[in-house]
This record gives C-alpha cells, structure tokens and sequence, in this order.
C-alpha cells in the first residue's frame, strides 16, 4: 500500500485534475493519492471527479485556502 | 495567511467600505453607482459558483464534463431574451440599434481564436481573472498585466484590421425580423444545452 | 463521511453552476437596461494601456479607437470616472468578499517561473484577440450573441477552437 504525494499549490486550471488523472493511474487498488491543492476551482473538480469515478476520498483544508484531499484507490 | 476569524472581520470592514464607495459613487452619477453595486454582486457570483469560462471550455475538452459549459449556455439564453425585449422597446432605426453590435470579419475569427488560445495558456478568462485576483491568486495580476499589454498592441494595428477586413454588421433581427431571429437563437442554444447534456450522460 | 465532507465544503462555498449562470444573466440584463451599454470588460485595460503609452511619449490621439472615446478628454481623468473601471474593480472586491465570507483568502504565491511565463503570454494573447474582435469572452461572445450580432456567434466558434487547441497542447506539454 503506497502513497503518493502530488504538490500542486500554485497551479491553476487545467493542471491539477490533469495530474490527478495520470498519477491515479499509476496506483494499484488499496494506494493513497494525497494531492495539495489551493485553487479553488481545481478542488471542486477533484471532488466531483472523484464521485464520477467512484474514489473515495477525505478533504481537509489544513489552512485557509489550502486543501488536502485524500484519495483512495479502490 | 490570515487566520478564520480575522477573515470574517474583514469581510464586514470591506462590505462596509464597499457599500460606502457605491453611495459616494450617487454624487458622481447614478450610472456608476449601478454599475459597482452590480460589479460587486458579479464578482460575488462569479468567486461563489467558481464561474469561469476557461475552465468551463477545459473540462469539456479534456475531461468531458459539460454542468459549466452548459451554464454558461444558460448565461446567454436568457441574456438573449432579455436583451432582445430591451432592443426591441427602444429600436429606433437599424443603425442605432442599442447593445453590443459589431462588424465582424477576418479579425473576429483571427481574434476569437487567439482568445481562445490565450485562456488556455493563462488558465482564466477576463472576468475570471478578475475574480482570482479578488480571490489572493495573485498570478493573474500578471495575466491582466498580459491583457493591457495585448491590448496595447491592438490598439496601434487596430485601424489596419478594421479598414482592411471589415466584412458586414449583421444584426440578425434586420434580416429574419424580430420574432424568428429569437426563436432561432434560443433553438440553437438548446440544441447546444441538449447535445452537451447528452455527451455528459454517454461519458457515464 | 465523503458526502459530509464534500457538503461541509459546498455548503462553505459552492453554489452550483447553472445558478451562477442564471443570476449572472439577470445582472447582465440590468447593467444593459439601466445604463442603456451592455457588460464589457476589456475596454477599460485598453484604456490603462493607453494610458501607459502617453506617459510613454506616444501620440494616442492618432488612433481613432481612442479619439472617439476621450472626445478631446484628458485619459486619466476619464479613466477614473469610466464605468468599465468601476465595473471591474467592483468585479475584483465583489469576489474578495466572497471568499472572506468563506475564510479561504489566501495570497497564493507563484511556485513556478514556467507558469507565471504562460499567464504573462496567454493575456497578452487574450489582450490583442480582444481588441481586434471587440471584446473579450463577456463583451463579444456573451453580450456579441445576446445582442443577437453575428461576430458575437463567429467569435465565440473560433474562441472554442483556440481553447481546443490550447487545451491539447498544456495537456501535452504539462505545464
């Protein structure tokens, strides 16, 4: 069970889904995505990327304006 | 990084500013009071739905999502209506008709193009960068630093554009009459809404 | 736990798109109705830009896009009572107070010089398409259509192909 971290504060729009989507794929059922996001934009498109894709996940924004979501491979 | 509760007392203290500035505005002219009033509320709506044209265009494209593409649809439908309603009340001759009726020609389709190829590098569009500036995401100062730049260089070529390629101004109503210029409008969006909520639906 | 997370986030700040377009349609309306001038945005950073090239030394009276707005007034001073700047700094603190309400505020720095070089290039790109079609994503897509003119549906068919494109090459290249 790995976990990968992805650091994308400072990106803007369409980066961070886009990296997301490529890094998820490396991952094997059961590994962890942490993704640092602070883009207001791209953490709703993670959330609702997730929920089209069936990932859970847990957010949490660790200071204003910066979010931790935490995906898992299902 | 200011902290939580730092932020709401700097929510009232710049609302109350705000609203002070749009009265002061009254003696200036009515106009501009409107306007900030409104541009307040834009900029609200836009920061709160997260409304943004480039990323609306971006997530059909790249990731085949269509709920922001077809807001914005939304967003121009309805402006359609009542923006026609409006012209139509004070239609005085087909010259001065009020609104945003423009020539077009080569420089429309170069520019739109362009335009469009500048959101994607820059990642927001005009009102959405204003928005992100409002927002603390300080990159698109450079982005509209970008905007006045281009702008700039327009304005020196921009005799040359108009006078070589001007092709027509074509103000739909003139030329179908009022009743069917709308309906055809109105149609041709729907169809859009339609078809990208059916793309969304086929991507599930 | 994953809808109550993605609620208590939401109910913080989201509201759904197609509100936002539809409040954004009413507004648009109004500003066109009370003021008898549709929603434009770009004009006013024209101006701004005009007004950089006079403290340059440059004759911007020679062009007549800016002959006929100043009509013989000085830049600066119809600048600062311009509607278009009102508008857009309203735009600007509107949005401010929006994300207040929210706590999220944040001066999100710039990590890379690569993305901060695309901004700078992609608004100068958006600057000059702007100006030479009339207007921006707002003032010739949305109110060019609204307004039922042709260069509004032909910008915004050729906006979309540029976006087209663009999108394929950040995807390609990752910035």
């Amino acid at each position: 069970m790995t976990e990968e971290v992805l650091e994308l504060l400072g990106e803007v729009c369409p980066i961070p889904l886009l990296k997301t989507e490529s890094e998820i794929n490396t991952l094997t059922a059961g590994d962890r995505l942490i993704i640092k996001v602070d883009h207001t934009q791209a953490v709703r498109n993670i959330m609702d990327w997730c929920e089209d894709n069936g990932y859970e996940f847990n957010i949490d924004e660790v200071a204003p304006g910066i979010w931790k979501v935490e995906i898992i491979k299902l | 990084m200011l902290k939580k509760e730092k932020q709401l007392k700097w929510f009232v203290i710049i609302l109350l500013i705000s609203l002070g500035f749009g009265l002061l505005l009254l003696y200036s002219s009515l106009d501009l009071s409107i306007l900030w009033f409104i541009g307040l509320m834009i900029g609200f709506i836009l920061q709160r739905a997260n409304f943004c044209f480039a990323g609306g265009f971006l997530n059909f494209f790249l990731f085949r999502k269509t709920k922001l593409i077809r807001a914005i649809i939304i967003l121009i439908g309805i402006s359609t209506i009542g923006f026609a309603i409006y012209q139509y009340l004070t239609f005085n001759s087909w010259n001065q008709v009020l609104g945003q009726v423009l020539p077009w020609g080569l420089y429309t389709i170069v520019g739109g193009f362009i335009f469009g190829l500048g959101m994607s590098l820059a990642g927001g569009c005009a009102c959405s960068s204003l928005m992100r500036v409002g927002e603390g995401t300080i990159i698109f100062v450079i982005v509209i630093f970008g905007f006045i730049i281009g702008n700039s260089i327009a304005i020196v070529h921009l005799e040359w554009w108009i006078d070589k390629f001007t092709v027509a101004t074509i103000f739909i109503p003139k030329y179908l009459g009022w009743v069917r210029a709308v309906l055809l409008q109105v149609i041709a969006l729907s169809l859009l809404y339609n078809f990208f909520s059916w793309f969304e639906k086929r991507g599930n | 736990m994953q809808l109550i997370n993605k609620l208590s986030v939401l109910v913080k700040n989201n509201w759904s798109y197609w509100l936002g377009g539809l409040l954004l349609a009413i507004l648009n309306i109004l500003i066109f109705v009370l003021t008898d001038e549709p929603w434009g945005i770009t004009t006013t950073f024209a101006l701004i830009g005009a007004s950089g090239m006079k403290f340059l030394g440059v004759d911007i009276v020679q062009w007549s896009y800016i002959r006929d707005i100043l009509q013989g007034k000085d830049i600066i001073d119809y600048l600062l009572t311009y509607r278009g700047t009102i508008l857009d700094l309203g735009i600007i603190i509107g949005s401010l107070l929006s994300i207040l309400l929210s706590m999220q505020l944040r001066f999100r720095k710039i990590h890379k010089w690569k993305r901060a070089i695309s901004a700078l290039i992609g608004g100068i790109l958006m600057g000059y398409g702007a100006r030479i079609a009339g207007g921006c994503n707002i003032g010739a897509m949305v109110t060019g259509i609204a307004s039922m003119s042709i260069h509004g549906w032909i910008f915004g068919i050729f906006l979309l192909v540029g976006v087209y494109i663009g999108g394929k090459y950040i995807k390609a290249v990752m910035l």
